[in-house]
């Protein structure tokens, strides 16, 4: 149990450490490696609460698939400019301000008088989230699914619409050639 | 008395008639466009004819104790109820019957006098919209229609005296009419507004059996505001100053406000509300002392004019202050009679002087007349007649029956031998300014050119009739102290206007041939004065103070109008220019424009703005729920 | 395991999604601040499905990274879109759309 404790509060400060460094990175790249190291360590955390499946759907969905969009598109876009956190940036403050009032409320709420008794991790196997997702769930299953159609959609749409503008742009270049 | 039960009912129905056949008339006349301008008369004569025949209907039919007819329910609250209703009694009746056929003369007279002049049919509208108002509000049994009646007359004096609108003065005297009886129609708004609280109805009948249970200083209040609203509409002392302007419009104008409509409502307001009078004689005896005073005030400026209708303006000032002398001491019945014989002759004398002014080239000075005797023979008598009644010349004139008979009645009241002298010196200068009149333009030679003037049977006719009537109507009624000849009109109204209180015995008779006397000390003195101001050029006309009626028109003006200006200059500055221009209206502009910058700029299409406010919803909602908890 | 310590950590996580929404106000950070503020709300509902020990906060926790998922993928495609044709990276340059008044409140 011990050493539960440790592994699981150790990738948690992983994970927090990884998020907070994406307000000082400079380039997005960067960021983009240090969310994927957060994501890896949040997926530690999901197994070691006893969910070994929604961890792997972690790493795979996340990491390897989102993260892969991203550095694509990072890699895709010419604009190198960021804006890393600046703190004589006054604009900044009340964003600032607010968010540590939340923090402060929510540690009130958190531990100010909320009773929970601590529990031990159990093991909750793919086959009860399976069995939960495709009996109870089934229709959110159907509606999620036409979601991700609908995305699969609108992305070759627009993937189209990228398309046809470098199309265009490639005669006028030539011309211009 | 038979017939009388049988027409009965159908007189009952057609009630509505009297005031509504003119009202109707001047809604044609407008309606109905593009017909020769003659028809506009014809229509306009029809009109008030079936209201007076209606009025005749009345008295042939004998249905004179208190017929009423409701024509429909006008306003439903709750168990409050307001009819249209009209009903007649025998002082109504007397006063229709004025109104009625005064008017139906003056409009057959207004057939010729208004042809070929200006804005015919606008003038018939008028006309006719004033008499049905006139009707509207003596046949009225509630004080609402009432009330509408008086503001139809006030809208249509405004409407003529300005007729001839092309000219500054006229307009400005049409407002000065205007404005001046407003200060009266406010006044008995109130009181009615008081009515209503005080009685919780606005019907007359029923006010009136419930007022002896009222709180006398309720009654004494609702007095004093209708009282303000009749001196107004009267053209009683300070609220006079407008009767002499309103001398604008045409002369028939003058003769229907004066003879048979508007100057007259007052004294009908206060005859009509007679029980809530009677139930305060204090607030009452006011009354007698402002017409009595009127009375001599008007004469004495009567005497300084020059201009033929400022004399006789004034004059019909002084004998409406006559009139409410009477009112004031209880004479409801001698002030009836008297309004009925001045109907006569003052409507005589306007519409005569308004041939005259033609005559003599709408020149109005009467040290430019005379002479026109030998010229028009007819015109020359009927006016004298006029003048003689208005002058009250004993026994063969209708005004000695009624005005000595006022004067008689003031003795009786409280200090009546003051009010007693006021009238009778009124009355001695009364025969002096009335035949000064009638001496200026009539006799001697002629000051100035006389034009021809043919008169056709619809100006003589009514003349005529109305000449007969300033003689011959005070025969109804001989002064009571004497045994022999009629006594038809007051016994007769005695029900509905109680008796009138006159002196016994010696101080009554004394007062009869004071009054005679006055009346022909006056005559006697107008001729030499009359002389003598042809001869030199120089009369009493030159008395600045006289010819400006005492100056209370312009002390009015210093008193009143200036500071009224001064008060509006100020007004107009601060409040309208500054504050409802400069603070409210621009100043909401300002926060409105600078509020919807305020919010344009929290939404101002930027993202991080929406998620800073985000941000602050969701610290508000867990702050509530860490405090719930 | 305590349940509040946990789901103060995803709180945590959720603060500083919103916070690098808050601070980078680029389009790409904003992004990966949501998945940040994705992950926390994730973490909160597998903790909170083991304290009942149920499958159902596993589940939720599956929608949720569908969810992303997919809204990821689309919004991508758009951050490209606005690189190219509009060239600004800053979400608070993305108001093309809004209406500009003078001071006299008129329409520019």
């Amino acid at each position: 149990m011990m050493l539960w404790h440790f592994v699981f509060w150790l990738s948690c400060a992983v994970a927090v450490v990884c998020s907070a460094s994406l307000l000082f990175v400079r380039k997005p790249m960067h960021g983009a490696v240090y969310l994927t190291t957060a994501m890896c360590a949040l997926a530690l955390a999901f197994y070691l609460l006893g969910a070994p499946f929604i961890a792997m759907m972690q790493l795979i969905l996340y990491v390897g698939a989102i993260m892969v969009l991203f550095v694509f598109v990072i890699m895709l876009s010419p604009l190198q400019e960021t804006f890393p956190l600046q703190l004589q940036d006054r604009s900044l403050w009340p964003g600032l301000i607010l968010l540590i009032l939340m923090l402060l409320e929510l540690g009130a709420l958190l531990f100010g008088g909320l009773q929970v008794d601590p529990t031990t991790p159990q093991i909750i196997d793919s086959k009860a989230v399976g069995e939960l997702l495709f009996g109870h769930y089934k229709l959110a299953v159907e509606a999620i699914s036409t979601l991700l159609l609908a995305a699969l959609v609108g992305v070759m749409y627009f993937a189209r619409h990228l398309q046809r503008h470098q199309e265009r742009k490639l005669p006028e270049q030539q011309e211009a050639k | 008395m038979t017939d009388a039960l049988v027409t009965l009912p159908m007189m009952h129905h057609l009630l509505w008639l009297i005031p509504c056949a003119p009202l109707l008339g001047a809604l044609l006349i407008i309606a109905l466009d593009g017909l020769p301008t003659r028809a506009y008369g014809v229509i306009a004569n029809l009109a008030v004819l079936v209201s007076a025949l209606c009025v005749a209907l009345l008295w042939l039919s004998g249905s004179w104790d208190m017929p009423v007819q409701t024509a429909y329910e006008w306003m439903h609250i709750d168990n409050w109820l307001l009819d249209v209703g009209f009903r007649v009694d025998r002082f109504t009746l007397v006063m229709a019957s004025v109104s009625a056929w005064v008017g139906l003369l003056i409009h057959l007279f207004s057939t010729q006098y208004m042809r070929h002049d200006f804005g015919e049919r606008r003038y018939f509208a008028y006309l006719n919209l004033f008499v049905g108002g006139m009707l509207l509000f003596i046949t009225a049994d509630n004080l609402i229609l009432l009330y509408a009646g008086w503001e139809i007359m006030g809208l249509c004096s405004y409407a003529l005296v300005s007729h001839y609108y092309t000219k500054d003065e006229n307009v400005y005297a049409g407002r000065k009419a205007f404005v001046t009886t407003r200060i009266g129609d406010t006044a008995l708004a109130i009181g009615i507004f008081l009515c209503f609280m005080q009685f919780q109805s606005l019907n007359l009948e029923s006010i009136f059996q419930a007022a002896p249970q009222a709180p006398t200083g309720m009654i004494a209040a609702i007095c004093i505001l209708f009282m303000l609203g009749a001196f107004a509409k009267s053209a009683q002392f300070p609220l006079h100053v407008w009767l002499p302007d309103a001398m604008a419009g045409p002369s028939t104008v003058s003769a229907l406000i004066h003879a048979a409509t508007m100057i007259t409502a007052g004294v009908y307001l206060i005859a009509r509300t007679h029980v809530l009078f009677d139930l305060v004689p204090d607030v009452r005896w006011w009354v007698a002392l402002v017409g009595a005073f009127t009375a001599l005030y008007a004469s004495v400026s009567a005497i300084g004019q020059n201009d033929i209708k400022r004399i006789l303006a004034y004059s019909t000032i002084s004998q409406i202050g006559y009139m409410f002398a009477a009112l004031g001491v209880g004479g409801y019945s001698l002030a009836l009679f008297h309004l009925a014989v001045h109907a006569c002759f003052k409507a005589l004398m306007f519409m005569s002087s308004g041939v005259i002014i033609e005559i003599y080239h709408h020149d109005h000075d009467i040290r430019n007349m005379g002479g026109l005797h030998k010229q028009q023979k007819f015109l020359s008598f009927a006016y004298l007649a006029g003048s003689l009644a208005l002058a009250a010349l004993p026994l063969v004139t209708a005004s000695f029956y009624s005005k000595d008979a006022i004067i008689a009645a003031t003795y009786t009241a409280d200090h009546g031998a003051f009010l007693a002298g006021l009238g009778l010196l009124g009355a001695l200068l009364t025969g002096v300014y009335s035949m000064r009149m009638y001496f200026m333009v009539f006799t001697g030679k002629a000051r100035s050119e006389i034009h021809d003037y043919k008169m056709t049977w619809a100006m003589k006719l009514p003349l005529g009739i109305l000449a007969l009537g300033s003689l011959c109507l005070g025969f109804i009624q001989l002064p009571d102290s004497w045994s022999f000849g009629p006594h038809l009109l007051l016994p007769w109204l005695e029900p509905v206007l109680t008796s009138v209180a006159l002196p016994e015995g010696h101080a009554g008779e004394m007062l009869e041939l004071l009054g005679a006397a006055a009346a022909v000390i006056g005559i006697l003195i107008a001729w030499p004065l009359t002389k003598a101001e042809v001869r030199s050029g120089r009369g009493v006309g030159n008395i600045g103070f006289l010819n400006k009626a005492l100056y209370i028109d312009d002390l009015a003006k210093v008193l009143v109008i200036r500071p009224f200006l001064a008060l509006c200059a100020v007004l107009g500055s601060v409040i309208d220019g500054l504050l409802l221009n400069g603070v409210l209206v621009a100043g909401v502009r300002r926060l409105m424009l600078n509020a919807a910058e305020v919010v344009s700029r929290g939404q101002g299409a930027l993202v991080s703005r929406y998620v800073l406010l985000m941000v602050l919803g969701l610290m508000l909602i867990i702050g509530y729920l860490t405090v719930q908890l | 395991m305590n349940l509040l310590a946990v789901l103060f950590v995803s709180f945590l996580l959720f603060a500083i999604g919103l916070a690098v929404i808050l601070v980078r106000r680029q389009l790409l950070f904003v992004l990966m601040g949501i998945e940040v503020m994705t992950n926390g709300a994730v973490l909160a509902a597998v903790a909170a499905g083991q304290y009942w020990h149920s499958a159902d906060g596993q589940v939720l926790s599956l929608f949720m990274m569908l969810v992303a998922g997919s809204e990821l993928a689309i919004t991508l495609l758009l951050a490209m879109l606005s690189y190219r044709y509009l060239k600004v990276s800053r979400i608070d340059q993305m108001n093309q759309l809004q209406d500009k008044l003078d001071k006299e409140g008129q329409l520019l």
